[in-house]
């Protein structure tokens, strides 16, 4: 099914656009999410260096034959680095992120992502 | 496949469709309008200009309606009805006033009658720069060095009743509206930020007719886990201690991002870049204040814009530290550092220029504590010499405690700073 709504969500630039802006904190620092995986990712944080290779698997998709294995792997690695985060973070900067409006949409459009990559990875096994 | 997406996309599509049932709407437009009838005197209800009744639904079902009277401009009967067009509250409004334009921000003063349905007037209301000043109680005024600022009652309400709006109209003038919050007029917590369409002129080149729309929503900006405090209600509390006989401290702490490893910069784990507050002590034998107080961004998601933000002044009673350094000072030392407090409090909140340790360093140093501490470049935010951070005050303690001064403390866990007394009146 070629649905242009799914091919867009599903397009790995989305993805990692999606991904990389979900806002997170703490109640004195805070912003989009690709400022702190790539500080954590440095230094050793294992959120961050699971969002980096999610990122990149996720680029990487965009020249590899199997796209769609590639591509749900490197989801799956950036869902990993935002439980990690949650699931580590003081309640508080939960709170910066689930009680925020801007925030709670930048989620939301990265879930959206995640499931038009889910479809379309299932249309094309499916397909095939 | 196709088929399980399309159902999807439907029943997608149906729960997020808001239920509006038009006969209702209907009903309740009559009942507000049979509401005016009965209480308006037939002088008044016939002077309403029905054809340009506006009607709002609010967010918690209600419905507000604005009936127009003809007799003078900004006069209406305001009804506000429940969702089965029972009657909530209803008056007559009458606006008068003017825009301010020849102020930076643009504003708009004058007064507002509201009456009840029978023509008793209930209340006169004075609005200046926006404000509705029976709701901002006035107390004082401070000087933050740049301008003077009337100080509220409330550190976050600062977003007016009435607001002024500007748009380019078609003729390359520039049109005025205001926009008043109704809800707050009529006594309610407006918790949407609904804002109504009032005066309107169009400036030169000509105008384009009445502008947008009849209401429009303001967000409204809630500080977020950390309550902010009214800096002045804390410091009022020594003017409770008589000055003779007192001893008067000011405590400058650090909480590093990083429990024990003063050579860190940021916690990734936690997104922090630690904390920096200050503590007042005024204490005679019979008894003491104590304040800790913090300055955060009002949002911290917006403090990686590197733009000054809103800011609040936390209680940071409890808060936990990694280095502190006390300072005796005199009354007069005192009373500067809570001038200080009370000015800096209106300062915005910027990564890189003004924050935590800044604030707290302003207070610090305005009691004669003369803290000068090495500055860190913040990753992307790096500026000529640095910025003031946690773990440059750190250092500085660290430094003076090695070079054997007294109030410095140090510790490789934490301690936890006493509590605070909290607001006075």
């Amino acid at each position: 099914m070629k649905n242009p709504l799914i091919n867009f969500f599903a397009n790995p630039i989305t993805q990692v656009i999606s991904f990389s802006i979900v806002l997170v904190g703490s109640p004195i620092f805070g912003g989009p999410y690709l400022y702190f995986v790539i500080g954590a990712g440095t230094h050793g944080v294992l959120y961050g260096m699971l969002g980096i290779a999610g990122i990149i698997l996720t680029l990487l998709s965009l020249a590899v034959k199997a796209k769609g294995f590639v591509q749900v792997a490197g989801l799956l690695l950036m869902l990993f680095s935002l439980c990690v985060l949650f699931y580590n973070d003081p309640p508080e900067n939960r709170e910066i992120t689930f009680g925020n409006v801007a925030a709670i949409a930048t989620v939301c459009l990265f879930v959206l992502a995640c499931v038009a990559v889910i479809i379309k990875t299932f249309q094309k096994w499916k397909n095939s | 496949m196709k088929q399980t997406i399309l159902i999807l996309f439907v029943v997608c599509s149906f729960m997020a469709c808001r239920k509006t049932n038009i006969v209702e709407q209907n009903t309740t437009s009559l009942s507000a309008q049979k509401i005016i009838k009965d209480s308006l005197s037939p002088a008044l209800f016939n002077s309403i200009d029905f054809s340009k009744t506006s009607s709002h639904v609010l967010q918690n079902g209600k419905s507000l309606y604005r009936f127009p009277l003809t007799d003078a401009n900004n006069h209406y009967v305001i009804v506000i009805t429940d969702q089965n067009g029972k009657y909530v509250n209803a008056k007559i409004i009458a606006v008068s006033g003017s825009f301010d334009l020849t102020s930076k921000n643009k504003t708009y003063n004058g007064t507002i009658t509201t009456s009840f349905l029978n023509g008793a007037v209930s209340k006169e209301i004075s609005i200046v720069n926006g404000l509705i000043t029976s709701l901002h109680q006035v107390s004082n005024v401070q000087s933050n060095g740049l301008k003077q600022h009337p100080l509220f009652e409330c550190a976050d309400c600062t977003l007016p009743e009435v607001i002024v709006s500007s748009s380019y109209n078609s003729g390359g003038g520039i049109d005025w509206a205001s926009w008043m919050s109704l809800l707050d007029l009529l006594g309610y917590d407006d918790d949407y930020g609904y804002y109504y369409s009032f005066d309107y002129f169009g400036g030169g080149g000509g105008s384009s007719g009445g502008g947008s729309g009849d209401v429009t929503t303001i967000d409204r900006e809630y500080p977020e886990n950390k309550t902010a405090i009214d800096p002045k209600k804390f410091m009022d509390c020594f003017g409770t201690i008589p000055d003779a006989g007192a001893t008067c401290s000011i405590t400058i702490a650090t909480d590093l991002p990083v429990d024990g490893h003063p050579e860190t910069f940021f916690n990734w784990n936690e997104q922090s870049p630690g904390h920096s507050f200050i503590e007042l002590n005024k204490s005679t034998p019979y008894g003491g204040v104590s304040q800790d107080i913090g300055f955060y961004p009002n949002t911290s998601l917006k403090s990686l814009t590197g733009d000054y933000i809103a800011a609040k002044v936390v209680d940071n009673g409890g808060h936990e530290y990694q280095a502190k350094y006390t300072i005796t000072v005199t009354p007069a030392q005192f009373q500067a550092a809570i001038d200080k407090v009370n000015s800096s409090s209106y300062k915005q909140y910027n990564l890189e220029f003004y924050n935590c340790t800044d604030f707290a360093l302003d207070i610090f140093n305005a009691a004669g504590g003369n803290l000068d501490i090495p500055r860190h470049k913040i990753p992307n935010y790096e500026i000529d010499g640095g910025s003031n951070t946690p773990q440059g005050l750190y250092e500085k303690i660290a430094q003076l405690k090695s070079n054997g001064v007294a109030g410095t403390t140090t510790t490789q866990n934490k301690e936890y700073a006493g509590s605070s007394k909290g607001p006075c009146n």
